[in-house]
């Protein structure tokens, strides 16, 4: 009870100095040079309350109900950058209060260090911890294998909390034609899942290479993708929650089309569970395929259809997922409403999910985002397992 | 009966090129606005704020820099804009390939996802960054969409109305140029809608010469049916930094080019 007092308090609190702020106004009369500082920070205040809508077993009819301060700062120099980001995290169902370093990440962009060598200059390099995405798909991911935080997915988390952060060494190249991105994470991320496995058998251990070569050529955006290491989910095999070792390839390709933009993605994995050093490793294999087609059906109205494709080799129980989602984007005049309707579905499956998110910006500081997420399906369904996490959550958010 | 040969030909010749050289004199114009106005130097780079106000007299900034490079002039160009202020979009970049005879490409660098997302842009006549600007506005609307008509010349401007070519692609019904002789830059455009109502208008608030071009420092935007506006003030300009075309690329949406931002 105090706990939820709190955050009503917060609430309360974020708005009124959001009112204050306003006589602040900056002086616009004249606009004068000004040294830049190498340091900026960056910070904001982030409260939610979220409810269970379906009738379950919750320990609590709230599905959220937490606080979180984000303090970040950066630093840029000639010759690198330094990325800060730490959340300090309450939870006011457990009454928990916990941080979380999201980046302390230090950028090097090796042109910048003004010598003659054309590959020195072509070089970046990104090391520590970091957020990481690739690929084409909106929430459909065939290469994009880095780690993602379902829970923060569905449970009404800024959509930033979906990707995990990773302790990570990336290098990248920039060719006048063809990028490329290597990933070295020593250690491979986990998913964090919505039902967590109790006790998945994570073997092998060990690290995880992910790369990507692009380039662009006559309006389209080419990618090829590969990885070697960990999955970063478990699968039912032999009765055991097993990670893989995972081995991928894929390839992108974004172009302009009539007024739109048609995209593809596919990639193929080859799995080994490691199962006892004097049997033949257990191995399985999948193809993705995916195919989207992104628009403006009226001004600052935009649909996103998606068809999305699994081939297994081998049998699983709920195997050669389908999928198709269709997702209305709809910014307001005054680009102050920002909302997303996504709707995903099944044909083989038989499970869908319908998840909502509308945000109010209300000024410079403040902004208010209403959401929901609704699951059904068959019961061994992915999203008909999940059938009583649907939710609706408020957030609001105050940048200082 | 040589000499009235010869008074129908100049007839005839006067009947039949004067429309096409007041045609020619019109785009003429246009043309060197456009230039002047949107392809100043081979490159440019500047800091940008906008302040926005709504029409209950709330306000919002912008702050970003922009760096330009022209492909050729009058033709195809470069964008990449990096947001500064407000918070939530700070670390933000957008890069844009402008296409003259089609759609942009864009794209948007989001930094607590480091994900590069390709965007469609079929509609360039919507607000840039929730400002009253469009995006044409910030990065010239092609002048091959309209047909101009010049007024009237006063001793310092040139009065153009301008109709577009297709008029269900667009919010408007004409528009009107205030042109200044010295400069050659758009001094007022008014817009006017479906309804004859004039409903829009931008206005050159300061302009100075600098490296040799005469460049607007400081424009407004005014919604004139409910009084919002959108105040820009740009700093820091200056043209033919020899900014090379690599910066334009996704290399900078991920690591931005510190050396062209200060």
């Amino acid at each position: 009870m105090l706990a939820t007092r709190l955050i009503q308090w917060l609430f309360g609190a974020s708005l009124m100095v959001s009112a204050l702020s306003y006589a602040n106004d900056e002086t616009w009369a004249n606009w004068q040079e000004e040294p830049i500082s190498p340091v900026t920070f960056n910070s904001h205040f982030r409260a939610r309350l979220g409810q269970w809508l379906a009738n379950s077993n919750h320990p609590s009819s709230w599905s959220a109900q937490s606080a979180m301060l984000r303090l970040g700062a950066d630093y840029h120099d000639d010759r690198y950058q330094l990325d800060f980001k730490m959340d300090l995290n309450y939870s006011a169902a457990d009454n928990v209060l916990s941080g979380d370093v999201r980046t302390l990440a230090l950028k090097f962009d090796l042109a910048d260090l003004g010598t003659d060598s054309a590959l020195l200059n072509s070089l970046g390099l990104k090391v520590g911890r970091q957020s990481l995405s690739w690929g084409v798909g909106d929430f459909v991911f065939i290469n994009d294998l880095f780690a993602k935080n379902w829970q923060a997915f569905f449970d009404g988390s800024d959509i930033q909390y979906l990707k995990q952060p990773n302790d990570a060494l990336k290098l990248s190249y920039y060719g006048n034609t063809v990028g490329l991105d290597v990933v070295y994470l020593p250690q491979s991320n986990s998913d964090i899942l919505i039902v967590m496995p109790p006790q998945a058998i994570r073997s092998p251990s060990g690290g995880t290479t992910n790369a990507r070569l692009y380039f662009s050529d006559q309006q389209t955006d080419f990618a090829l993708y590969a990885s070697d290491g960990v999955s970063s989910s478990p699968v039912m095999r032999n009765g055991q929650m097993r990670y893989a070792k995972r081995r991928s390839l894929g390839a992108s390709a974004v172009m302009p089309l009539a007024s739109g933009l048609l995209k593809f993605e596919l990639g193929r994995y080859w799995d080994e569970f490691v199962t006892n050093h004097s049997i033949e490793n257990d191995k399985a294999s999948q193809r993705r395929y995916l195919i989207a087609y992104e628009f403006e059906l009226r001004p600052r109205l935009t649909l996103t259809l998606q068809a999305y494709q699994e081939n297994d080799v081998d049998d699983f129980a709920m195997d050669d997922r389908q999928l198709v989602t269709a997702q209305f984007s709809y910014l307001s005049q005054d680009s102050l409403w920002n909302s997303q309707l996504m709707s995903f579905y099944s044909p083989n499956h038989h499970d869908n999910y319908l998840r909502l998110t509308s945000t109010y910006r209300h000024n410079d500081h403040l902004s208010l985002t209403f959401g929901a997420n609704t699951l059904a399906g068959e019961p061994q369904s992915f999203f008909g397992r999940l059938s009583t996490y649907d939710n609706a959550y408020l957030r609001v958010t105050y940048y200082f | 009966m040589k000499r009235h040969i010869f008074y129908i030909v100049l007839w005839l010749t006067i009947t039949l090129l004067t429309p096409a050289h007041a045609s020619s004199k019109v785009d003429s114009i246009i043309a060197r606005t456009n230039l002047s106005a949107f392809y100043q130097g081979d490159d440019a780079k500047a800091q940008a704020r906008m302040k926005i106000t709504d029409s209950q007299g709330r306000t919002q900034i912008r702050q970003f820099h922009i760096l330009r490079k022209d492909i050729v002039d009058g033709g195809d160009q470069q964008f990449l804009i990096v947001f500064s202020k407000p918070s939530d979009v700070k670390g933000m970049i957008f890069r844009v390939e402008k296409h003259v005879s089609g759609s942009d490409d864009r794209w948007l660098y989001l930094p607590a996802l480091d994900l590069v997302k390709r965007i469609s842009s079929s509609d360039k006549r919507t607000s840039f960054v929730g400002s009253h600007f469009y995006y044409e506005d910030i990065s010239g609307r092609n002048i091959g969409l309209d047909t101009f008509e010049l007024i009237k010349t006063t001793p310092t401007s040139y009065i153009i109305k301008a109709i577009p070519n297709d008029a269900s692609v667009v919010e408007f019904a004409h528009y009107q140029l205030t042109i200044d002789k010295t400069t050659m830059l758009p001094t007022l455009i008014v817009y006017t809608n479906k309804r004859g109502q004039q409903y829009r208008q931008i206005k050159a608030l300061k302009t100075q010469k600098i490296d040799g071009h005469y460049t607007v420092t400081s424009s407004s935007v005014t919604d004139l049916i409910d009084g919002a506006s959108t105040l820009m003030q740009f700093r820091g300009i200056s043209y033919d930094n020899e900014i090379p075309t690599t910066v334009f690329s996704e290399r900078s949406l991920r690591s931005p080019p510190m050396k062209w931002l200060r």
